[in-house]
């Protein structure tokens, strides 16, 4: 029966693992959750950000949340994308989603 | 049948008939309308032709199907109807099937073959390996259990096969064409553990066309199969 | 009890005796879980990432735009929003996009005004005068440059400028300020050459959370070529972004279940010769059906708890110890500056069920579904 032994002990093993991951990982979200905000609120308030820098290739894949219509179709209106990031990046919400505020402005 | 004979009766069939693919082209009626009995103990042969029908009437027997018409009786219990789970359960305590091409697992050693029937039931592991053990040993083969199947010659894989069928140490032990495969000198050994084996007290019901088998003394009953029919059974 | 595992024992008994075939199943599935699991642990905790962020940013930014394109917005602007009721702080941004061809890197340039307080994720201090800047972690490693040594960037006018690093802002923070070059908004204004009364666009304050989508509204009327982005579209941005069904999910995930896909149908269209036999056989000397139907379901167990156990902790080792290093490849595309991910480690049970579900259930049903027939078949059929 020692096939079946080895596999339940090394199944026990793998779950122990996991669910020590997931205890640390709450135990450090706690601990340093607070301190992460506040750093972060600090500095996206002092230098006024508005997107994460990740992907530095094009203006609508630095600042996603900011782009225009022009930054994608920069060459011509059908241009084919050609940054690697662009096809993994979707376009804001606001030009494209229909609860945005541009279309829910109502008329005064 | 006298009350002596009905409680010496172990296997019995009453009418029983099987047809494959019923309501297709290539529907066929292997065994028709038979009726036999084997009495604890005995030794019976169905003897015939290939496509005489004696192989299905044999699965039939050992439950390993059901009749189409007519009732097979094993120990007084009616096996025809059964659910499945109380079929197998027959089928495993009171039958040990030898089959004709051993169907025995290629990639498993011999003790694990002989094991294989000791799974579904509530054994330790280490008593089932005890059985095995010593049924290997009662047939020679006791230096070869650890052995893969394709490491032993043919007259020791037959060996292996008649372990397997031993293992649950039932009342009845069937073979199927046993000797289609093996050379004189060991369709006699096998005979011999049969043979043995009935002196213990097993019945033996055996399918063959092998005049080997069926004119061994310690045969007691030969029923004659042809086209699904007994033609004739007689005492030997 | 006995009984299960002494068909769990025959079970990885069957496995091992085809182990090579089953071992490269389980690499194949365990390494798909792991990118799948490894997505979804990145985007969740980028998300969390987004989530800080979005707590300090400002509640609309306004830009301006002509025939679709964003143009600078006059500083005049503000004045007008500032009277609107319920407005706080209007305060221009000045910022833009630099490409160093030195290090054929882009940057983003941002002008702050002197006066700064103290920031915990900079070392040494934000510029106060011309000729400082404070650099993110990115570019101090793509130049190179450290505190105390000079960047040299090219102006609107061709005139090549140094800047004295004054600052360095530290790797934690670097998901934020990876490529930030900032000066003060006087040496930005004269870099790009912007027009002295237009800023790039305009932050707005709102008191009231409310209130935000009048305010915009209010904006756009006195405005017409005006686009008021509100906090909330910053967040249905990036949920989106790190949604399933954004591109970066989509591509990889796609791929992913199609491996998984054929993995399954090579399984689900039915089983060998052999594997009907020894079914047979298993019948034959006295397995029922429910005890064959337990075998296949062990089998398959085996390697889908296997695969995914493995393959989830592979991916919360390679995001949460190693930041990601293989998927921020795929991510990366041409960005030259890159953040190196430092994540806190965040992982939602839900998520680990969810991807358990996804996994086990239908690996094991495609193992046991084409055993069923040869299941349930009377054994008689060995025979014949």
């Amino acid at each position: 029966m020692i096939k079946s032994k080895i596999f339940l002990a090394a199944t026990l093993l793998e779950l122990v693992l996991l669910a020590g991951f997931l205890v640390h990982s709450r135990r450090v979200e706690k601990s340093t959750e607070s301190l992460r905000t506040s750093q972060t609120a600090e500095l996206v308030s002092v230098l006024q950000l508005t997107d994460l820098s990740i992907w530095t290739e094009a203006r609508y894949t630095r600042h996603p949340s900011q782009a225009d219509f022009f930054s994608a179709f920069q060459d011509f209106p059908a241009a084919l994308e050609h940054f690697p990031a662009g096809s993994v990046v979707s376009p804001p919400t606001h030009l494209w989603l229909e609860e945005s505020t541009e279309t829910t402005t109502a008329p005064e | 049948m006298t009350e002596g004979e009905i409680i010496d009766t172990l296997i019995r069939a009453e009418r029983v008939s099987k047809v494959y693919s019923p309501g297709l082209p290539d529907q066929v009626r292997a065994v028709d309308d038979v009726s036999l009995t084997v009495r604890t103990g005995g030794v019976a042969v169905l003897k015939g032709p290939s496509g005489s029908g004696k192989t299905s009437l044999l699965s039939l027997i050992a439950c390993m199907g059901r009749p189409t018409e007519g009732r097979i009786v094993v120990g007084g219990k009616d096996v025809s109807k059964l659910p499945e789970r109380f079929l197998t359960r027959i089928r495993r305590e009171t039958f040990g099937f030898i089959f004709q091409q051993l169907n025995l697992i290629r990639d498993l050693s011999a003790l694990e073959n002989v094991l294989l029937p000791l799974y579904p039931v509530p054994m330790p592991f280490s008593e089932m390996r005890r059985r095995a053990e010593a049924v290997l040993a009662s047939l020679g083969l006791a230096h070869k259990s650890r052995s893969k199947l394709t490491q032993l010659s043919g007259g020791e894989q037959q060996r292996v096969a008649i372990a397997r069928a031993l293992i649950h140490e039932p009342a009845v032990i069937v073979a199927d064409e046993p000797t289609a495969h093996l050379d004189r000198a060991l369709a006699t050994e096998l005979l011999d553990i049969l043979q043995e084996l009935n002196r213990k007290g097993k019945t033996i019901l055996i399918a063959t066309h092998d005049p080997l088998v069926h004119e061994h003394p310690f045969v007691e009953q030969i029923f004659q199969m042809r086209d699904g029919r007994i033609e004739d059974g007689s005492e030997s | 009890m006995l009984r299960h595992f002494k068909i769990l024992e025959f079970a990885l008994s069957s496995l091992l005796r085809r182990r090579y075939k089953n071992l490269g199943i389980l690499v194949v599935y365990a390494f798909t879980i792991s990118v799948l699991a490894s997505i979804l642990f990145l985007t969740d905790s980028l998300k969390q990432e987004v989530s800080r962020v979005l707590e300090g940013v400002p509640e609309l930014i306004v830009q301006r735009t002509m025939a679709g394109r964003h143009e600078l917005t006059p500083i005049q602007y503000a004045d007008t929003i500032r009277a609107l009721p319920g407005v706080g702080e209007v305060r221009p941004r000045y910022w833009g996009y630099y490409y160093d061809p030195l290090t054929k890197a882009n940057y983003t340039l941002m002008g702050l005004s002197s006066d700064q307080p103290e920031l915990q994720q900079l070392e040494g201090r934000l510029p106060t005068a011309s000729g400082e800047c404070a650099i993110g972690p990115g570019v101090a490693e793509v130049v190179p440059a450290a505190l105390g040594d000079e960047i040299f960037l090219i102006d609107s006018r061709n005139t090549g400028r140094s800047f004295e690093v004054v600052g360095v802002f530290r790797q934690p923070s670097n998901l934020l300020t990876n490529d930030l070059v900032t000066l003060t908004v006087e040496d930005v204004i004269d870099f790009f050459g912007l027009p002295g009364d237009h800023a790039t666009d305009l932050a707005v304050q709102v008191f009231n959370d409310n209130e935000v989508g009048t305010v915009a509204a209010k904006i756009k009327q006195v405005f017409p070529e005006a686009r008021p982005i509100a906090r909330s579209e910053l967040r249905r941005t990036y949920d989106a972004l790190f949604s399933w069904r954004s591109g970066m999910m989509l591509t990889i995930f796609t791929a992913a279940i199609v491996a998984f896909a054929i993995l399954a149908w090579d399984k689900a269209t039915g089983i060998s010769a052999a594997e009907r036999l020894e079914i047979g056989i298993l019948k034959a000397v006295g397995w029922d059906t429910s005890d064959v139907l337990e075998l296949k379901f062990w089998e398959g167990l085996v390697i889908s708890v296997t695969a995914f156990l493995v393959g989830v902790l592979a991916a919360l080792v390679h995001v949460f110890f190693f930041g990601a290093p293989i998927l921020a490849r795929v991510m990366k595309g041409w960005s030259v500056v890159f953040p190196e991910f430092r994540l806190s480690p965040h992982v939602s049970l839900y998520q680990i069920f969810l991807l358990a579900f996804l996994t086990v259930v239908p690996y094991v049903f495609s193992t046991v579904i084409p055993s069923w027939k040869a299941a349930i078949t009377d054994p008689e059929t060995v025979t014949r």
